[in-house]
Parts: structure tokens; sequence; C-alpha cells
């Protein structure tokens, strides 16, 4: 577990940009470091599961493959703090707290962090999420997650960044400033909705079949795709006990579909909230980040529609799954010191 | 609207954007700056909320203000949530024993909030002497904790989380999906409606109304009937059975307004409910002249009225319907007005199970837009624009979205 700061004065500093995502979250640390986690804290049921996996908390990929012997927790939901129990909010200090060890800060660095949100957020959620965090840096700032992506690819001016998560798909509009809250939008129909109506889909299609969200979200996450599928795709899923193949492709393809209406409609809108004369170059200059953007096919899809419109296009970020941490950090590493002075955390 | 993007300006933005989170700084730069010039934000500047008087008993005044204030009924939330974590923080610290506990709006789930935000316009609220400190509620969320049997005269934790609950859609929280949409052309045969220069409301709305059933067709997931498709006469009631024996999950009733005494175009769509306006009430009357209600049945209907799952439901659709079908039509004729959604007593929506709206897609009393609704491709517009309302509400309420198939078409080739 990383270590509460302690010392008041310190002095070589840490900069970090955190994306704190309802499925993964990601750090980026100023001296290089770059990691990323499932948003999973599990914590061993009892003793004899604490003595075979031999720690207190898992977190992430490790989580899940032993769930069964564990607590498990995604305390994040709709990319915010779920409501709910004290367990969500220890599961986020804990996250947090893995995180920040992951950046491999050294012994009495002062660390200063960047956290992304989703656009939307409100201001208490930005307070939960604060307090969740300040155990852990000595300053800290929250953005909007779609405006960091277009931070760390310097793109700030006649752009429209989509950042396409588990729990939101948030829109944010760039005109040479930072985007107020009219700037930016969030859908709740994102990663996770897709995943639910997949699973219902195929609850409806193979009734006797054995399996559930986790497994519809690894399908997903492979096989994801909009438009024309490439070909038949295929997953072992049990009946029985007996493993057996079927046929996802048209549920695929509509679970993912689903969300793009709501996406092309918030994308339109918010071009045209451009003064016509730079529409046209908004258009060309749409991106995607954020998890979501890995759906084959989705960047094609929206460029499609939007095309009837006049020319367009739409492009992905390189590293959909540090976009927003890496923005976060360019941020944390362009802020001025007295700014983070200023903020210090008591 | 556009400058060169000055870093050092987005990163003094960005700081002070967190000092004001952080509760170092009163003023939030998106507030007091409003980025554009172009006058798309500025109309909300006369409507900027006067919040902020929080005294001791918990008292809070706010303004009421149409729908279209999402933005300062947020800055509003905003500046609520921010007071009711100090409050909350207080009101621990006096020792009830609950660390930082998560109870009151700041831990309400986000969609929640922003859907409170967008539907429910903040209105003068109160807090009694027995609810907790800070926590405030909605008039509205009173009928709602009663609608879920909860004790409204007490603002307590559970009743609070409950309310979280009830603020997001229920047919997204029971995952509902919308199968069967019934849409009904108002008027017809004996009754034309509205009357303008040698055409019908009945007409218009017909046509519409076919177009919007095929264009609702094109989508793989709708079963999308008619209460009539010929010039027939047809009473309220008998529309009401029809879509309730074809088990409606939601009902658009497509009608064109002519108010003789206003020349202005405008476009208004209902959702069942009280009025105390007077010229809805007139024009419900007007609309509900040829119902065949007897009035125990009439009464029996009117217990629906607490029907939580379709109010709330119908009020989304209409605002979604009502929203797109504004911006649209303003894009072709900037004088058209908007008069927003309201609540009205149609008796064509009250006696539906399904989520149900009235609509009043143009107005006649208005002579170019009289002069445009005799062309076929007018229509059409109108139609795609309920169209795209229909499936706004669809794809943000419903666990059924989905495509047309022609976009399926369009994407499968951008895919070859």
């Amino acid at each position: 577990m990383a270590k509460k700061k302690s010392s008041p004065k310190r002095n070589s500093k840490l900069r970090v940009g955190i994306d704190l995502g309802t499925s993964r979250s990601a750090i980026s640390a100023s001296n290089g470091k770059r990691k990323f986690v499932e948003s999973y804290v599990g914590w061993p049921k009892d003793f004899i599961s604490k003595k075979v996996l031999g720690k207190s908390v898992l977190f992430g990929q490790e989580a899940l493959d032993n769930r069964l012997s564990l607590e498990l927790c995604r305390p994040l939901e709709h990319g915010v703090i779920k409501e709910g129990t004290s367990r969500d909010e220890e599961a986020v200090n804990e996250l947090i707290s893995h995180l920040i060890e992951l950046s491999e800060a050294q012994e009495g660095q002062e660390i200063y962090a960047v956290v992304g949100v989703p656009a939307e957020s409100l201001r208490a959620n930005k307070l939960a999420i604060k307090r969740a965090v300040k155990d852990y840096v000595d300053s800290l700032m929250i953005v909007s997650e779609p405006f960091a992506a277009a931070y760390g690819r310097g793109v700030l001016n006649n752009a429209i960044v989509i950042d396409l998560g588990a729990g939101t798909v948030d829109f944010c509009i760039m005109h040479g400033s930072m985007p107020t809250d009219d700037d930016q939008r969030t859908l709740v129909t994102a990663g996770d909705y897709i995943d639910e109506h997949l699973y219902a889909m195929l609850k409806e299609k193979y009734p006797e079949s054995d399996f559930n969200l986790n497994m519809v979200r690894k399908f997903k996450e492979e096989h994801s795709y909009v438009g024309k599928a490439k070909g038949k795709i295929e997953v072992g899923i049990p009946v029985g006990g007996k493993v057996m193949v079927h046929d996802i492709t048209d549920e695929i393809g509509r679970a993912c579909e689903s969300i793009l209406p709501a996406v092309l409609e918030n994308t339109m809108e918010l071009i045209a909230r451009f003064d016509p004369e730079y529409q046209s170059i908004v258009r060309q200059n749409i991106i995607l980040a954020g998890g979501g953007s890995q759906i084959k096919g989705l960047d094609k899809a929206i460029e499609t529609s939007l095309k009837e419109d006049g020319p367009c296009k739409v492009s992905n970020v390189e590293d959909p799954i540090f976009a927003s941490a890496d923005g976060a950090l360019a941020l944390a590493k362009d802020m001025p010191d007295d700014y983070w002075q200023n903020l210090l955390e008591e | 609207m556009f400058k060169q993007a000055n870093k050092q300006q987005i990163l003094k933005d960005v700081y002070e954007e967190n000092l004001w989170v952080a509760g170092k700084s009163k003023s939030r730069r998106s507030v007091v700056e409003p980025i554009s010039s172009s006058g798309k934000k500025n109309r909300f500047l006369p409507y900027l909320v006067a919040v902020g008087v929080i005294v001791v008993t918990g008292v809070v005044t706010a303004w009421h203000e149409p729908v279209e204030q999402t933005i300062d009924n947020k800055v509003a939330l905003d500046q609520r949530a921010g007071a009711e974590l100090q409050n909350t923080s207080m009101h621990n610290a006096e020792g009830d024993g609950e660390r930082d506990s998560p109870i009151p709006a700041p831990t309400r789930q986000r969609h929640g909030e922003v859907m409170t935000a967008l539907y429910k316009p903040i209105v003068p609220m109160q807090a009694t002497s027995t609810a907790l400190p800070g926590l405030f509620y909605h008039d509205e969320a009173q009928a709602d904790l009663e609608a879920f049997g909860l004790d409204q005269s007490r603002v307590t934790p559970e009743n609070f989380r409950a309310l979280a609950s009830v603020d997001m859609p229920l047919a997204q929280l029971f995952g509902l999906s919308v199968k069967t949409i019934v849409i009904d052309p108002g008027h017809g045969g004996k009754d034309p409606g509205a009357v303008g220069d040698e055409i019908y409301e009945k007409d218009i709305a017909l046509e519409v109304a076919k177009r919007l059933r095929d264009r609702l067709l094109e989508y793989e997931n709708y079963r999308v009937l008619m209460t009539r498709e010929t010039d027939v006469t047809m009473s309220l009631n008998n529309r009401v059975n029809y879509a309730n024996e074809n088990g409606a999950d939601l009902f658009i009733s497509i009608h064109v307004n002519n108010f003789p005494t206003d020349q202005k175009s405008f476009i208004e769509t209902y959702y069942f409910g009280p009025t105390d306006d007077s010229n809805i009430a007139e024009l419900a009357a007007r609309e509900n002249s040829d119902s065949h209600y007897p009035y125990a049945e009439f009464k029996e209907i009117i217990q629906k009225i607490g029907d939580t799952l379709k109010f709330q439901e119908s009020k989304q659709l209409a605002y979604a319907v009502q929203r797109n079908l504004y911006q649209q039509m303003n894009k072709i004729d900037k004088r058209t007005s908007d008069h927003g959604i309201k609540a009205a007593p149609f008796v064509v929506l009250l006696g539906l199970d399904a989520p149900s709206i009235l609509t009043e897609v143009s107005c006649l009393c208005n002579k170019d837009e009289e002069q445009r609704l005799k062309t076929s491709a007018y229509r059409e517009n109108i139609a795609s624009f309920l169209e795209k309302g229909i499936v706004t509400y669809l794809n943000k309420n419903t666990r059924v979205g989905g495509m047309r198939n022609g976009e399926k078409e369009k994407l499968a080739k951008a895919q070859q």
C-alpha cells in the first residue's frame, strides 16, 4: 500500500496524471511509469482465503481471477464513487493507494496529481474523489477526462473529443480555452450499457447457456464492432456443464450499435454549437478516446453518419487506455508551482 | 467565438476551477465568464439562479425556470451539494457516529442529479426542523416519496436514498423496453380539428403520422400501429382502447395548433397531469370534447394519475420530442416559438397505460407555416423531427435503442 503523506518539507516532486475509470484506472507519472489496473478491489472473505491468497487486498485482474475467494468491489459507477456503503469509499482509497504505489514514488517525494473525472461531474462528485485521493497526494487538481485527453494530444482548438468509457461517454468541445460545463456532455449509455444490453440479448437467445456479465464483457472487449461483421463471431459458453459454440455475431453488433444514435446526436449538437464558419473545421477534428474507441468500425460509423452534412474526419487516440492519464500528466507538468502550492492538501 | 489557444490561460482556468471546487474561491470561472460572444450562451444569463441563502434552519430559495435552464440548475445543485457536504460534516462532527456519512445529495447518483436538473426545475424548497441539516427536497419529490409509500413529512436518510433512486428514469431502473408504439393522428372524419386556409388539422396529423410510422418501421425493434389510417371519425376512448388492447408501450398523439389571436408559429408538447393554466384547460376541453367516458369510468381512470412510471416517462418523452421538434423547426423558421412541455389533462393521455404525449407539431395561425404545411416535404420533415425525438428518448431511457435499416446499410457499405 502507498504510504500516506507525512513530512511537510520535501524537495523532489512527482507529478502524476490519474484516470479513475469505472472499468480501468490508469496512472502516468513524471518518472516515466505508466500503469493501469482494472478497477476492482477484493478483500479475502475469511482467514482461509487470506492464507491461500497471501494478501489482505487484491486489485484488478488478480482480484477478478480470485473473485470466488474475495469480497469483490467495483467502487466506481458512471465514473464517480458509487453511492452507498463505506466499503465503496474504502475500495476507492485502496485503488488510489495502489495506483500511487504503481507509480513508484520515491520515499519523501511530494506528489502533485491531476485526476480525470467524467465531463459533467458535479462539484459534490469531485469533492468525493478529492476526499478519497487527498491522503495520498500533496496537491490535487480535478479535470474532465475528455479535456485531459485533448490537452495531452495538444488539441486545444476547433475539435471535439469523445471519451468512450465503461460508465460514461464524455464529450468535450475545444475552442481555445478551458471548456465550461456547457461545452461538455456526459451520457451514461456507455460500455457497461453495451454489456448489459448484450447480456440481455444473449440470455434471450440462449436461455439454457450458462454465462455471466463478466464473460459477456470479455466477449465484447474481444469482438466488439459496428457496421458489417468481418466474419462469424463464435464463443464457447457452457451449457449444462459442457462448453458449446455460440454464434453471437448479430448480438455483439446490435449491442455496440445501441450507443451510436445518442453519440451521433450529441456530436451533431455540439458541432452545431460552433460558429457556422468553423463547423467544417470541427467536423474534420473529431477524436475518439477511451476503451470504447477500440470498437471496430466505430470511427467509420460516426464518420459515415456525419458525412451526410459535409466532409468529416474521425480519428482514434493512439493509446486509448492511457490517453486521459497522459493528458492529466501533461497538465500536471505544465501547471506552475505556485498554483500547486495554493492547492496543497491540509 | 474562437480564440487562439492560450495554454497559460487554460492552466489558470483549470487552477481557478479547482480553487472553487476546493472551496477556496467563491466564484467560478465558467459562471462568471461566458465563453461565447455569439449569443448562444447569453440566453441563459437572465436566468442565473439566485441561490445561496442558507441559514441554520436550512432554508434555501431558488428560482423556478424552464427546462432550458439546465446549466443554471446544475450550478445551483453544485452550490447546494457543496453546502450539504459542509452541513453533513458538521452534523457528523456533532456526534451521530457516522464517519463522513454519504447520505445526502452529494452521493446521489450523478445521473439522477442531472436528470433532476433537466426534468425537475428547482422550485422554492423548505426544510422543517425535523429535517437533516442541509437537506432540501423538491415539492415534486414529495409526491415521489408518497408514491413509494414513504413518510414524506420527514426527510430521512432512507427517504432521501429512495428519492435518489426515483430520480433515475424508472424504465431504465427496471430495464424496461419498448416494443409497440401507437401513433394517434388527432381528429378525423367529421371532426376536422383546426381549420386553416384549405387545410385541416386532421389531414396534416394523418399524413405526418403515416410518415412517422414508416420511419419508425425502419428500425428493427418496434411494432408501430396507428389508431386511424384513413379519414374516419374516431372517439377519444376508442383511441385509448385501441392502444391499450394492442399493448402500447408508447403513445404519441399528433395535433396541430390554431390560436387565431396569435400569429406566431409555436410548438408545444403535453403529457398528462393537472394544470392551473386556463389556456391549457381550454385547449384540453376542446381536445376532450368527444370523450364518451362515463363519470365512474373517468374516476377510475383518474386513479392512474399516481402512476409514477407513466408520469415520469411521459414527461421525458415529451421533453425529448419537444426539444428535437423545436430545434429543427427553428432552423427552418427562426420565428418559431418554443412553448415547451406542459402537463395537461387530455383524456387521450389519461386513459392510457403507457407513457403518452400529445404533441402540437405546428400552428395553422401562421400564414407562412400554413403554406409550408401544404407541402408533403414539410410534413416529411415534421415526421423526421418527431422520429428523432422519440428515438432520442428510447435510446436514453430504455433498453431498446437501435439504428434504422438504412443507416445499417450505409454502415455496411462504409465497411466494404
